[in-house]
């Protein structure tokens, strides 16, 4: 068996020059680099033409001889859903959620549907007595606002019942202060406090996400190449002049480079977004936060992701260039390609799991 | 004959279909050898074998007393029948790739392809993208690939196919240049002019087995009958007479003369003499080794093109010009 060099340099080289210079590759890595500019500027353009407005909601208060001021449970519940319930919030810059009383039904529910309001909470009695709740505001079941509202809602219905029930609001809050509860990681040494949870989980996914698309975008290229070269006689041509191996490794190499090219003109997009976006939250007169926010992470973490990256890559293009081999037409390239799909499809599923749980013992276990 | 090509016994399965039956031939060192044979017949199988492309389910192949799985893959120069090539790739970069793969320099391949360019007579192509250019100069590109790493044997399928009577001949000239060089060459085609002109010996496949093999010339001759062309002015071209004679056949009546099939063991001369005596005036008498297209039809019971076959190369070759 002759040596892989210099053959699969020549093999390597001619494919990503093919795959760089082709117009799709162009136009593809273009526009997917806009996309991520964008991207990275949304934030700040969403934020300096008012959608990111903070969340208002009117309350009107019709019941009486309520235990607790809604007013003050809303507004501490819808904190604590946005910034964690920071004590000095200064509402106005920091965009954090507002809750006023009004006393007009009619016109506050008007004023919900022209938009100057975003939701209407009416507090009343029923029959029996207890307190009920209607909420006008978006119907979807999962809208922020709606959940926040929903909580501070169970919370000063159970204190009117345990105030009606003769328990005082001394006894109340000891009923429900937290436990003592103690979290203890079964590997000590793999503890993370808040903040590397917070970098595990978004690298994980990142990790993630970069190579399942790697691999399904350009392992698909690589299929393709094959059935291209094995559909005319290019192939003969080649398997005369190169080992298979040869052909193999610098094929999958060259595809290889060409992904990575285009996925770092997309980091570089991002950088510029990301940088860009300072000035341009100073001219549009927008808070800097307001730009997309990135975990802290160590040169050692991006070094991991590479090694990960390029190994899941290589293992599945390998499978990919197999399948584009066992056809003779380009077309059914694709086709043939779906089951090497599979695989990185279901590895990607087990490591989305993984992910939300990093402090699990062996999470960084392959795949 | 150790430092010849050896084909030996090959046999070649694809699933129930037997493509190649033990085949054997041997191709001298130097010489320019033709592989004849219907579409179908295992000629680009042998050739694919030979090149180690594919396995045979058993028999072997050796050049120079060596196992052709064992040669360098320098030892061999490809051209496929067609296709073979990156249709969007320029054509000095593309040659240069497989020059490279074969591991030539990049400055030899760039004076070797200039100068196959030029003789070839399209020296402005170097710059032009291989799917821009005609399916001659494409074969004329095909060839410079197979041949810029100097192999010494060139292996060719169907070379001549689909090329116009220019690129044919210029083709041709490359084959005697590279014959000059003392590279062996071997091609497989069904047309029967070009392998007359060219070749020097031949092997004639049907249906994956070597009907016969050898020199031309003992190929011809081993079929055992001679060709006569005759014309007289005694019975018109009909000369019913000639059919009279034992052991002559006639092949063929053309326009102004009959053509003849003699028994190797009778002179042919007797026919001119029993013209002559017959009083009949002989203005045609031509004594000929049989054609290698009769050649082909006496071992293979059929002609190597069918008329269907004829037309669409003849289309071809049209609109090629």
């Amino acid at each position: 068996m002759s040596g892989l060099f210099p053959n699969v340099y020549h093999v390597a080289r001619r494919e990503y020059m093919t795959r760089v210079r082709g117009r799709a590759f162009v136009i593809t890595s273009a526009l997917l680099a806009l996309a991520v500019l964008a991207l990275m500027l949304l934030p700040t353009v969403l934020s300096a033409i008012g959608v990111a407005d903070p969340v208002e909601v009117a309350v009107v208060v019709e019941a009486e001889d309520l235990p607790a001021d809604p007013i003050i449970l809303l507004q501490t519940a819808m904190l604590v859903g946005t910034d964690g319930g920071s004590e000095d919030p200064p509402a106005e810059d920091r965009g954090a959620p507002r809750v006023e009383r009004v006393d007009e039904a009619e016109e506050a529910a008007d004023a919900v549907r022209e938009g100057d309001y975003d939701a209407l909470l009416t507090i009343t009695r029923d029959g029996d007595g207890d307190l009920a709740f209607e909420f006008l505001g978006s119907a979807s079941p999962t809208n922020e606002t709606r959940l926040q509202v929903t909580q501070a809602a169970v919370g000063l219905a159970s204190l009117d019942r345990l105030e009606r029930a003769g328990v005082n609001q001394a006894e109340a809050a000891e009923i429900f202060a937290p436990p003592t509860f103690t979290a203890v990681p079964i590997d000590p040494e793999d503890a993370r406090n808040q903040e590397d949870f917070f970098g595990a989980f978004i690298l994980s996914y990142a990790v993630v996400i970069l190579t399942f698309m790697a691999i399904l975008t350009y392992g698909n290229w690589v299929a393709q190449s094959v059935a291209e070269e094995k559909s005319g006689r290019v192939m003969e041509m080649l398997i005369t002049a190169a080992t298979p191996r040869q052909l193999l490794v610098g094929k999958v190499l060259g595809t290889g480079a060409a992904g990575l090219s285009q996925y770092l003109a997309l980091a570089v997009a991002a950088i510029v977004g990301y940088i860009a976006s300072g000035p341009i939250s100073g001219v549009l007169d927008v808070p800097v936060e307001a730009r997309i926010a990135l975990p802290a992470l160590g040169i050692g973490t991006f070094v991991a992701f590479g090694l990960f990256f390029l190994l899941g890559f290589l293992l599945y293009s390998t499978l990919y260039a197999a399948a584009g081999s066992m056809v003779s037409r380009v077309e059914d390239a694709q086709q043939a390609a779906g089951p090497s799909s599979t695989w990185p499809s279901a590895a990607t599923s087990r490591r989305s799991w993984r992910s939300t749980t990093p402090t699990r013992p062996g999470w960084r276990s392959w795949p | 004959m150790t430092l010849s090509l050896v084909v030996d016994s090959i046999t070649k399965r694809f699933g129930n279909v037997v493509a190649l039956d033990g085949a054997s031939f041997t191709v001298a060192p130097g010489r320019i050898f033709g592989l004849l044979g219907a579409n179908g017949a295992g000629k680009t199988t042998s050739m694919r074998i030979v090149l180690d492309i594919l396995r045979a389910d058993s028999g072997r192949v050796t050049w120079q007393g060596i196992d052709n799985t064992s040669l360098p893959r320098r030892t061999w120069g490809y051209l496929p029948e067609e296709r073979g090539l990156y249709p969007k790739m320029k054509v000095g970069e593309q040659l240069r790739f497989f020059a490279a793969l074969y591991g030539v320099t990049d400055a030899d391949a760039r004076a070797e392809i200039e100068d196959w360019l030029e003789r070839f007579r399209i020296p402005d192509y170097v710059d032009r993208r291989v799917e821009e250019l005609s399916k001659g100069n494409q074969q004329k590109i095909q060839f410079i690939a197979a041949i810029l790493h100097d192999p010494d044997v060139l292996i060719m399928d169907e070379p001549f196919t689909g090329l116009d009577p220019v690129n044919v001949r210029l083709l041709k000239e490359a084959f005697l240049e590279m014959k000059s060089r003392g590279k062996t060459l071997i091609f497989s085609t069904h047309q029967m002019e070009t392998v007359e002109e060219l070749c020097e010996a031949i092997a004639i496949v049907d249906r994956g087995r070597v009907v016969v093999s050898g020199g031309v010339r003992e190929v011809r001759r081993a079929i055992g009958r001679q060709v006569v062309r005759l014309t007289t002015d005694g019975d018109g071209n009909g000369a019913s007479w000639v059919e009279e004679l034992p052991g002559v056949q006639v092949t063929a009546r053309r326009a102004d003369y009959l053509e003849l099939s003699v028994p190797a063991d009778r002179d042919p001369t007797s026919i001119l003499r029993t013209a002559m005596e017959r009083g009949d005036r002989v203005t045609l008498f031509e004594i000929a080794d049989p054609s290698l297209e009769e050649i082909f039809i006496a071992h293979v019971g059929r002609r190597a093109v069918d008329e269907s076959e004829e037309h669409l190369a003849t289309t071809g070759k049209e609109a090629a010009r």
